[in-house]
């Protein structure tokens, strides 16, 4: 099965797993879960975020270091310092990105390991690039927003290095700058580009999904604390900080790097920017084209579903069934009895004969595989003894 | 046996709830018991309503490893924030446990297969 994969990787992926559901069974097993575990520290994100933004104030003002100045900076530390939970919410919203950068991370593998990512998969894989970096760029805008020495360096890197760009590089320096340097409009836009990113997320998450009939997207409550139980912890662990108020008028050089969102300024500062770019959108088109199927020429070919055209009374049960939306019900033929007519979109079949257990008229079929087969292989599968 | 662990969860469950509903205000005054930094709903509640409060002053001094981390890893202020953060996130793992000891029996399938007359 998992031809296109190192051997010795699936099996010691499915070990660790068969171990973890010897101690917490595998109702338990975060490692089913694996894709809704992102998918929950988004909604903590939401949350969280939300609070935050209710005390954000997206300004830089020019009166530096004046006493009563309110700006970006001065709102995160009234949040941090004086806003009941501030800090723990703070603390909560940064983690839960990091948390989500490494479920993501092992949700890729996950999927790469067990095989689970081309043919009828691949726009849940491609369109999971596509979410990641979009994580990866709201997660970066979420530091330019605090406003402290950090935030100035990333901003003026983000900007030097859009000015790379040819062609489109103009645009997007203007777009990010809100104008040509960094103003109070730069600022405001900055909470747009986060929060608007974020709500795009919604939708990079339907295409992630709209191939799934039944994707799992909420882990059982058990796991649900976990997760913010170790967001908890870790905020204790780890209190949150901000570094000095930014001044535009100063360069500072060096900062904290937050290895799960900030590694592209690292290598931003180790290479020039041509380089930057080549490896960035090398490394982005070499992962989205993991699930070319040039690349497997010897992995078991698929034989999508067909349907006896003869039999079928267009009663949807099978498209209802299939996993993979692979069967769409079409209007039938003039002179039929019957309304509808099911279709297979062969590339979106996996050849799983969930439709021919589905079909009490024996109208589908897999090519390989008879009907008898089909009920003979569920029969013998539910009767064999749990374990054995 | 599945009742005597039933049992058992609903006890030490019930303990921890008592536990941390009493740490949870003494993280939210900032981990020492000073009667002025009681919230005012507390102070009310002490000089109205007759309660058997916990004198936090006792436990003040539990708090004083927990601020000194928190000090050097960087936090300034709002430590019983962090606190009740830590006390909550301990609080989750345990409910985490409990439920997931609870549901586990169900976990395990059982598949009936009709019987054909
Ligand atoms: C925002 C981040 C992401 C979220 C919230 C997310 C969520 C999910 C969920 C809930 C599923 C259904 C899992 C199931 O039902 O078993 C899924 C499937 C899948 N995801 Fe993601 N995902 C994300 C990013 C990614 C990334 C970065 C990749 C890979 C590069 C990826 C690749 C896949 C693939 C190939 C599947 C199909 C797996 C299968 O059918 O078993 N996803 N995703
Ligand atoms: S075999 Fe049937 S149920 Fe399975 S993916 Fe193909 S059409 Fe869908
Ligand atoms: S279940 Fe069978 S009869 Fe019903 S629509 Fe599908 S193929 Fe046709």
């Amino acid at each position: 099965m998992y031809t296109s994969i190192p051997k010795g990787l699936t099996d010691f992926a499915l070990a660790i797993e068969k171990g973890t559901n010897a101690v917490i069974s595998n109702r338990y097993n975060p490692f089913y879960y694996h894709g809704a575990l992102p998918q929950f520290y988004l909604w903590v994100l939401f949350l969280s975020g939300l609070l935050l933004f209710a005390y954000y104030i997206p300004t830089i003002d020019n009166a530096y270091f004046s006493a009563n100045l309110v700006n970006a900076w001065t709102s995160v530390d009234y949040i941090t310092d004086k806003l009941p939970m501030g800090a723990v919410i703070r603390g909560i919203h940064r983690y839960a990105g990091d948390a989500m950068v490494i479920t993501i991370v092992l949700h890729a593998l996950r999927v790469w390991v067990t095989d689970r990512y081309r043919q009828y998969r691949w726009i849940q894989w491609v369109t999971g690039i596509m979410l990641l970096l979009m994580v990866l760029f709201v997660g970066q805008t979420g530091y330019y927003l605090v406003w402290d020495e950090r935030s100035l360096v990333l901003t003026r890197m983000t900007v030097s290095a859009f000015d790379a760009l040819p062609i489109i590089g103009p645009g997007l320096k203007a777009w990010f700058l809100n104008g040509t340097a960094i103003t109070n409009l730069t600022l405001s836009n900055f909470p747009f580009i986060h929060i608007g990113l974020s709500f795009t997320l919604l939708f990079g998450l339907w295409m992630h999904y709209v191939r799934m009939t039944r994707p799992v997207i909420a882990p059982p409550p058990a796991i649900n604390y976990m997760l913010l139980a170790v967001l908890l912890l870790v905020v204790f662990a780890y209190p949150i900080t901000s570094g000095k108020m930014a001044d535009i008028n100063s360069a500072p050089t060096s900062f904290d790097i937050d290895w799960f969102f900030l590694f592209p300024y690292w290598l931003m500062a180790h290479v020039d920017l041509v380089t930057y770019w080549v490896l960035m959108i090398g490394a982005t088109i070499g992962l989205t084209i993991v699930p070319l199927p040039n690349l497997y020429k010897a992995a078991n070919p698929i034989e999508p579903a067909e349907v006896v055209l003869t039999k079928c009374v267009g009663c949807s049960l099978c498209s209802f069934d299939c996993p993979y939306q692979a069967i769409e019900m079409v209007p039938a033929p003039a002179g039929s009895r019957f309304k509808l007519l099911a279709t297979v979109k062969p590339y979106r079949c996996s050849a799983c004969g969930v439709c021919v257990g589905a079909c009490a008229f024996d109208a589908i079929d897999l090519p390989n595989l008879l009907d008898t087969d089909v009920t003979a292989q569920i029969r013998a599968l539910a009767e064999a003894k749990p374990g054995a | 046996m599945d009742k005597t662990i039933d049992i058992v969860l609903v006890v030490v469950a019930a303990v921890v709830c008592l536990a941390f509903t009493g740490l949870m205000p003494w993280a939210e005054l900032g981990m020492n018991g000073a009667y002025d930094n009681w919230p005012l709903w507390l102070r009310w509640a002490n000089e109205n309503l007759f309660l058997p409060l916990p004198n936090y002053n006792q436990v003040a001094g539990m708090g004083a490893s927990w601020t000194e981390y928190l000090k050097k890893s960087g936090a300034e202020s709002r430590y019983g924030d962090y606190a009740y953060s830590l006390v909550m996130g301990v609080a989750m793992v345990a409910a985490a446990i409990g439920i997931a000891a609870i549901g586990r029996e169900e976990a395990e399938e059982k598949t009936i297969l009709p019987v054909k007359k």
